[in-house]
């Protein structure tokens, strides 16, 4: 029954065709420019973050995994245990950008109005620490524990066997909160994606603070005063995070390869890993003659994309569109966020190059242990 | 800090119904705790088998009450003794009394000596000191002196209060005497009875004290439930047997008897699962078996999860589909995900024996698992497939080196192409015309290869001078020959199959092939020499030689090859297709060669250097060698998977293809590949030679289940070596004799050590059949039984079938007698020679004993070359040889009692005069003054029986 509509599933949940979906569809929710907003308007998904629109989204995403539970293939992944805690990442990410979302239009809302914004409270309220803050915390605490005795009763530890150096399980799969970092290994060498982008990420979500030079919205919810900021977190967060460990726990299966949630997870699945470099493809393929024995030679072309593309973009885009934001934050900064800004797309591009002409690496240099 | 209502953000109220909600919430979530925990499923089996236990006790008191005529006698005893005891009462009041007052002075006077001792040891040391210093020992010697005569006053008075009250003591006693005596018959008559009710008195609720019954149900109460439950984890650990964790080596935690309660009591044996009773106590469980669970644990055997105390968890693993169903419709059952080590199904069970008894040809008690085993030695699956257990073993097929003196290529052709249409039994598996390779494009390349194989086979044969013509014999004293010399030990004619199971019998009796149709397959001049010199042809193989004469063999050839397959010899090879040839040439050439080359290399090649090259390539491809001798292969490696560990091997390392009509599981993939071997290439696009090329052995389903059991327990263990069965050395003597005794089959002749000896069923006559080898290492002497096997010389002259010559070398000769001795419990080689010599009297007793008028032993014994009196199918073994073949304490223990050691012999207990016997009137006329001397002395005379046995036949 419905396997039309899973065969269209499992097409579309193939990573290029999803990712390109969510990357496209991203910037018509959080709409960073007039552009977007006018269209974001026009095609109403402001109305996602009205009451009616949260309970529409939570019914659709409800509705498909309820589906999804009858299905032989994809139940057998809802049900497993150890995806529960994904399950319900799915539910509080939405839940919690819905409410931000939802509360942010309304401030803006007030705020058109010429209204103050809702969690102003006036200098007349109070909130005080004890019997407020303590007793809703115990309260919090009380509730939290009920609800893990309830999990734990009703779902024992999902344990498996005895580890087994020589047998490794397969898929071998990092846990949930880290399967964003594995999907990057897919497409990185993994001193980039399991040791440099996750500094990066540390260090630029502690830089955040020293960047964000905007006084708007701080202390309140608010979307029209900081789009672009939260157009581009947005970005990063779901896509790039959010999405990546979403496929590393329900479209991976045996050899790391992608499945359809409703397709089978077969262990004879071949997937051709024809993956050449960019020195290949421009030494053997479009030159043929042979790669260069020197490996400064042999990467050179990829070596000048990238300094090209940390090293000139910058400036160019310094001196075209985002004039302004160098003038406003000094060349340091501005630096600073162009770099980290650069990294975060790096990693699309990366995933694109792979999809599209089964680019392995930009720069292969095995005899250091470096590719990029 | 009085704040308005109106002011504050949170209102109190609004925060106080939150908390209780919560708190509620927590309550409940800590109530759902608890009962999570109390309706465990162990839990409440343990609970129910409590109920069937007190009614199993219950049922035990009915059936254990006394008869109660006895009873009411004794009840009646015992109130007479009561009745007096009360009349004696004040009597005994007055002994208590004064024996009351004796002990307070003997109290007193203890309690003086006891003191007085210390100062004695004070005053010894004193004397000692003042000896020592030399100073004030007088004094000293004075006061010891003292206190030593102090010592002996008090202690004869602690002496005489204490024979009082001995004195009072002995007089009660013997006033209560009577009603102690009625009431110990009492106990005893209920003692059964009593064993029972206390028991009830722990288990039963209604049996309990009202203090007993509160504390018993507040002890399983929930929450309380920790401090001293009745309903409790059960485990039996073992140390000497673990648990690989992979980290760490574990000693076996086995919990199962947390459910199967009455696994050790025979009172359940019908009860429903989990509290049945094991179904073999005699060998499992109980502290009288020889293995108790206490010992070995459950896992041990079973395999499965020992910590587990679910029905799931515990790794169970349903028989059949149908147990699955049922299982998951009444236990939830589902598979146990993460654990290779699942239990095995019932039909495997046996699996687990071999981890401890690895080298033991016969496993007694585990008759599957030894079939699996021994259908792996007839199948010669060790040939492709490397097994610890059979290392050091010879192919198992006919040697090939001389096959052009003995097969036509005809034959050879069609009967590797498709071995059963010869034989319908044979263990040559087919390789060809399998699921895999039965298409028309495979059976052009198919037929080449066996051409190219048959080719190869014959242009390496070496020459065997055969016998231009053999004398012509009798087909019908060929077939009574055949029937009665021996040859059925190993050789059946079996035409059509015969709808009987595979056991181990049937293995015996096949052991050798089915000999239908070798008039079809070889010439008389072939089967002649053959016959009477296996080794002649084969130097290695184990076919015995009977000695037969030139008429014998001239005979049997006759009847054998009378034997044809008309339905066989009427089919015709297909002719050998050049091009087919060419096509597979070139396929073999160009995995290691440009397609120019091997294109070229075939074209160079003749016919013959082709057929050579094909059949070399196939020989190789399809593992021959494994089995056969062929030239030129001789230190080819197997081509199969290893299957030392296979029972332990991840069942994700078994490739089930789009077999997926099946549980994947190890067993049934076992299953699915022994019943087709080519099954998992199923659905499968591969070249030809990277095709599954398993032969297949058309095993029955019987064959193939026991094969299963035996894959099951190659398996990893980690067993102390002094739990393993052969973890000694006379284990390891046995075993590495009986391996031989196995492998030349001399148990399809021989009982030997309970099993074997199916020849008897064609012979007819256990009599008349080869002999019984129980005890054979006690009875027969080392170096006689040596000399008996390099040469066989006749022992029952009766006995028309024949002790074989074998093919067998010292060190194996040697293994073979130490199985015997070790098996018997008489190690000894070198013995001191038993004469009669000497012993005149003894001797004499003994002849008078074997006289006509007494055992008359002539009767049935050869005596020296003179034949029996009796019947020739009665005739027993010439008492002559008896010195030099027989151990003299064995022949007084058969003399003894025959029947203990060969049951169904015809010998009887020989006549042993007692004291009875002999003491009447005038019984000097009947018996010698030296036998009434003896008479009574059953030993003594059984000896002199022997001594006299030893003398028969010496001047």
């Amino acid at each position: 029954m419905f396997d039309w509509l899973k065969e269209i599933i499992n097409l579309l949940s193939t990573p290029s065709i999803s990712f390109t979906l969510l990357a496209v569809i991203i910037p018509f929710v959080f709409p960073p420019t007039d552009w977007f907003e006018k269209w974001h308007r026009r095609l109403g998904l402001h109305h996602l973050w009205s009451i009616r629109g949260g309970w529409g989204l939570f019914g659709l995403i409800t509705a498909f995994l309820v589906f999804g539970f009858f299905d032989e293939n994809f139940g057998k992944i809802l049900s497993k245990p150890d995806n529960v805690p994904i399950m319900m990442l799915i539910y509080f990410v939405f839940f919690f950008v819905w409410l931000s979302m939802h509360s942010a239009y309304a401030n803006d809302a007030r705020l058109a109005r010429g209204e103050k914004v809702e969690e102003d409270y006036g200098p007349d309220e109070k909130v005080l620490v004890w019997p407020d803050l303590v007793y809703i915390e115990l309260t919090a605490l009380v509730l939290m524990t009920v609800f893990l005795i309830i999990w734990s009763v009703g779902l024992p530890a999902p344990l498996e066997e005895p580890a087994n150096p020589s047998l490794s399980p397969n898929p071998a799969k990092a846990p949930w909160y880290f399967l964003g970092l594995q999907e990057m290994l897919v497409y990185f060498d993994p001193w980039l994606a399991g040791v440099i982008f996750p500094t990066f990420i540390i260090v630029g979500l502690m830089a955040l603070p020293y960047i964000d030079d905007n006084p708007k919205a701080s202390g309140y919810y608010s979307f029209a005063n900081r789009r672009v900021s939260i157009f581009i977190f947005m970005f990063g967060f779901l896509a790039l995070w959010i999405f990546l460990i979403v496929v590393g726990t329900f479209f991976r299966g045996p050899n790391w390869n992608f499945f359809g949630p409703f397709e089978e997870w077969s262990i004879a699945k071949v997937v051709p890993l024809t993956n050449v470099n960019l020195s290949e493809y421009v030494w053997v393929k479009l030159l043929r003659i042979g790669l260069p024995s020197h490996w400064l030679v042999r990467e050179s072309v990829g070596i000048i994309m990238l300094l090209l593309y940390f090293g000139v973009i910058p400036v160019v885009l310094a001196r075209g569109k985002l004039r302004g934001l160098v003038e406003r934050l000094g060349p340091t900064s501005y630096a600073l966020i162009i770099f980290l800004a650069l990294a975060m797309v790096f990693l699309p591009i990366k995933m694109y190059l792979r999809w599209t002409i089964n680019l392995k690496y930009i720069i292969a240099i095995p005899e250091a242990f470096f590719n990029i | 800090m009085d704040l308005k209502k109106e002011e504050r953000y949170y209102q109190p109220d609004e925060l106080h119904r939150w908390f209780g909600i919560s708190s509620v919430l927590f309550l409940a979530s800590i109530i759902i705790m608890f009962a999570n925990d109390y309706i465990r499923e162990w839990k409440g089996h343990q609970r129910a088998f409590r109920e069937a236990d007190v009614a199993l006790t219950r049922a035990n008191i009915e059936s254990a009450a006394v008869d109660d005529a006895v009873k009411t006698e004794l009840e009646a005893a015992v109130a007479t003794a009561e009745a007096q005891l009360a009349a004696d009462q004040s009597q005994l009041d007055e002994l208590d009394s004064l024996k009351t007052v004796a002990e307070g002075e003997f109290y007193w006077a203890n309690m003086n000596f006891m003191g007085t001792t210390a100062d004695l040891d004070e005053a010894r040391y004193l004397l000692e000191h003042g000896l020592t210093e030399r100073h004030g020992e007088m004094e000293a010697r004075k006061h010891f002196e003292e206190v030593t005569a102090k010592v002996k006053l008090f202690k004869l008075q602690s002496e005489g209060f204490q024979a009082e009250i001995d004195g009072y003591d002995a007089e009660t006693t013997t006033l209560q005497a009577r009603h102690k005596k009625a009431s110990s018959e009492m106990n005893e008559l209920l003692a059964d009875l009593s064993v029972f009710e206390r028991k009830l008195l722990l288990i039963d609720p209604e049996a309990m004290s009202m203090a007993n019954r509160v504390a018993n149900v507040m002890r399983d109460l929930p929450v309380l439930d920790f401090l001293a439950p009745s309903i409790k984890i059960q485990q039996i650990i073992v140390n000497d047997i673990r648990d690989d964790v992979n980290f760490a080596v574990v000693p076996k935690v086995d919990r199962c008897t947390s459910c199967h309660l009455g696994i050790d009591n025979t009172g359940f044996a019908d009860a429903p699962q989990p509290y049945t009773t094991h179904p073999n106590l005699d060998l499992f469980i109980i502290s009288a078996s020889s293995h108790p669970m206490n010992e070995f644990g459950c896992t041990s055997c079973h395999a499965g999860r020992g910590r587990g105390t679910s029905f799931t968890s515990a790794g169970h693993m349903p028989a059949d589909a149908e147990q699955a169903r049922e299982w998951e419709e009444k236990y939830d059952w589902e598979p146990l995900a993460f654990w290779e080590e699942k239990m095995f199904p019932a039909q495997y069970s046996e699996a687990g024996c071999l981890k401890c008894h690895a080298s033991e040809p016969t496993i007694r008690g585990a008759e599957k698992l030894t079939l699996g085993l021994t259908i792996m030695e007839k199948a010669s699956c060790f040939g492709c497939h490397q097994i610890d257990r059979f290392d050091d073993w010879d192919r198992r097929g006919p040697n090939l080196a001389l096959v052009s003196g003995k097969l036509t290529k005809e034959f050879a052709f069609k009967w590797i192409r498709n071995p059963r249409s010869f034989r319908h039994n044979t263990w040559m598996p087919a390789f060809f015309n399998q699921t895999n390779n039965s298409s028309a494009e495979d059976k052009r390349r198919t037929d080449t290869e066996i051409h190219a194989i048959v080719h190869y086979l014959f242009e390496n044969s070496g020459d065997v001078q055969l016998p231009s013509t053999v004398r012509s014999g009798s087909v019908s004293r060929g077939q009574a020959l055949f029937e009665s010399v021996g040859c059925q030990g190993c050789h059946v004619i079996e035409p059509e199959p015969l709808a009987i199971e595979t056991d181990l019998d049937r293995m015996f009796q096949r052991h050798g092939p089915n000999l239908i149709g070798m008039g079809s397959k070889a010439t008389p001049e072939w089967v002649y020499t053959w016959i009477r010199d296996p080794q002649f042809y084969n130097p290695d193989s184990r076919m015995p030689n009977l000695r037969l004469t030139s008429r014998e063999a001239a005979d049997i050839t006759a009847y054998l090859t009378g034997l044809t397959n008309d339905r066989f010899d009427g089919t015709a090879a297909p002719a050998l297709n050049e091009d087919a040839l060419a096509d597979v040439a070139f396929k073999w050439l160009v995995k290691n060669a440009s397609e120019v080359d091997a294109k070229s290399r075939v074209d160079e090649m003749d016919l013959n250097e082709q057929l050579l090259f094909v059949g070399k390539r196939s020989i190789l491809h399809y593992g021959c060698f494994s089995c056969h001798n062929i030239p030129g292969f001789e230190d080819s490696k197997p081509i199969g998977t290893p299957l030392t560990l296979e029972g332990s091997k991840p069942t994700h390392n078994l490739d089930f293809g789009s077999v997926h009509e099946i549980e994947h599981t190890n067993y049934n993939w076992f299953e699915a590949k022994l019943t087709n071997p080519r099954i998992f290439d199923r659905d499968k696009v591969k070249p030809y030679d990277e095709r599954l090329r398993m032969p297949n052995f058309n095993l029955s389903r019987t064959e193939v289940e026991a094969v299963t059991t035996a894959l099951l327990g190659l398996a990893k263990s980690n067993v102390h070596a002094d739990k393993m069965a052969d973890g000694k050395m006379d284990d390891l003597i046995i075993n590495r004799g009986m391996t031989i005794i196995k492998d030349y089959n001399c148990q399809g002749c021989h009982i030997i050590n309970g099993q074997g000896g199916q020849i008897v069923d064609i012979i007819g006559d256990p009599n008349l059949s080869p002999p019984n080898l129980n005890t054979q290492g006690a009875k027969a002497k080392s170096d006689w039984l040596y000399k008996f096997f390099k040469s066989p010389t006749t022992i029952r002259p009766n006995l028309a079938v024949r002790m074989p010559t074998f093919p067998l070398a010292d060190d194996q000769w040697n293994d073979i007698i130490r199985a015997f001795q070790f098996s018997a419990g008489a190690t000894t080689t070198f013995e001191t020679p038993h004469s009669s010599a000497g012993k005149t009297n003894s001797t004499f007793v003994g002849a008078y004993l074997a006289s006509k008028d007494m055992g008359d032993c002539a009767k049935c014994h050869v005596m020296a070359g003179k034949n029996p009196t009796n019947a020739r199918t009665d005739w027993a073994p010439d008492l002559a040889l008896a010195k030099d073949r027989l151990r003299p304490e064995w022949i007084v223990d058969w003399l003894r009692d025959p029947q203990a050691i060969m049951p169904g012999t015809k010998m009887p207990q020989p006549f042993i005069p007692s004291k009875a016997d002999v003491e009447f009137e005038g019984a000097e006329e009947y018996f010698p003054q030296a036998v009434i001397r003896m008479a009574g002395d059953d030993e003594a005379l059984l000896e002199s029986l022997r001594d006299y046995i030893y003398s028969v036949g010496e001047k």
